[in-house]
């Protein structure tokens, strides 16, 4: 496939997994194509077929935007609640009441946005690892490896994260 | 399975976040073209450093292989002058004994005593870098010479 092609078809799942994670369109669009530069200039690896090649930007693409919002909360001192941070998690919540309000019945667009809003306002660390679960279907033991974090970090971060993500859907609904 | 990762899954489309901005393409383009351009410039550079230094490496080799005491020890340039005027008395056999003794009577002057006659007359406080210094320039100095005198035999 040659090199247009191989942009145009990909681009935009490469975008939206950077934008979820830095909340810039401008640093996404970056991000997407550093991932396709690297890929037509310094010789990538062969892939077997084009699923391959995809799975291969997106890593690189992810990976991307993860160092440059590292290099966002750097510049502009962040340092509590960001990926680095190694927070035990406390009073874990269950499941059950986590996805309270989710499960409960409403306009779907409406529930969307509210997630959607929620999930923007956490901060940048929280964001990435939830983003790579929920929308990019990571495991753990994957975002560990594209975060450079040890997997109990993400899974305590995960639940933290997540627990947070409840409590402002809550937030928002009751408002 | 988490009900939220269930519900982003079932609404995967209402969850799509907006396109890139008009334009990236031509932007992806221009950045396309400017890296593929700053590579071959890194390349065509980092061949003219790979060639300078393998030049290098040449010289300096082909330098170190030439002489005869690629380590530069005294004791080996001793050798060398010895054996050299052994091969300069033994050549000249044939030649005008005038001129045969003329050349005998200049090596006499040249060949050192022992392999330590120079750094014995150097004053004993030198460091001792500099001694082997001075030690090394003294006998490369005399085997040169023995070098000269040898090639108006041939």
């Amino acid at each position: 496939m040659d090199q247009r092609a191989l942009y145009r078809d990909y681009h935009q799942p490469i975008y939206h997994a950077c934008l979820r994670i830095l909340r810039s369109s401008e640093e996404a669009e970056e991000c997407m194509q550093d991932a396709f530069i690297k890929l037509f200039t310094k010789g990538a690896p062969v892939f077997a077929n084009n699923a391959a090649c995809y799975a291969w930007l997106h890593k690189v693409a992810v990976r991307g935007a993860i160092d440059r919002l590292r290099s966002l909360d750097f510049r502009m001192g962040l340092e509590s609640e960001s990926i680095e941070g190694h927070h035990q998690l406390r009073n874990a919540p269950s499941e059950e009441t986590v996805i309270g309000y989710v499960s409960e019945e409403g306009d779907t667009v409406q529930k969307v946005n509210m997630i959607k809003d929620a999930l923007a306002s956490l901060s940048g660390g929280y964001r990435t690892i939830l983003s790579l679960h929920l929308f990019e279907g990571y495991d753990f033991d994957e975002i560990a490896q594209v975060t450079r974090l040890r997997p109990s970090t993400v899974r305590s971060q995960y639940a933290r994260g997540r627990q947070k993500l409840q409590e402002k859907i809550n937030a928002l609904w009751t408002r | 399975m988490d009900p939220l990762k269930s519900f982003i899954q079932e609404n995967k489309d209402l969850f799509r976040e907006a396109p890139p901005v008009p334009g990236h393409e031509e932007r992806f383009e221009r950045r396309l073209e400017e890296q593929l351009a700053k590579t071959k410039r890194m390349k065509r550079n980092y061949m003219i450093y790979i060639s300078l230094a393998a030049s290098f490496v040449l010289i300096v080799s082909i330098g170190f292989l030439s002489s005869p005491c690629p380590g530069g020890s005294n004791a080996c340039y001793y050798n060398e002058i010895l054996r050299l005027s052994e091969e300069i008395e033994f050549n000249s056999r044939n030649m005008p004994e005038y001129r045969r003794q003329e050349i005998l009577m200049t090596l006499n002057t040249l060949v050192p005593g022992s392999e330590n006659e120079f750094s014995q007359s150097l004053p004993a406080c030198l460091p001792k870098n500099e001694l082997e210094r001075l030690n090394r320039e003294y006998y490369e100095s005399i085997y040169k010479g023995i070098k000269e005198v040898a090639a108006l035999i041939y």
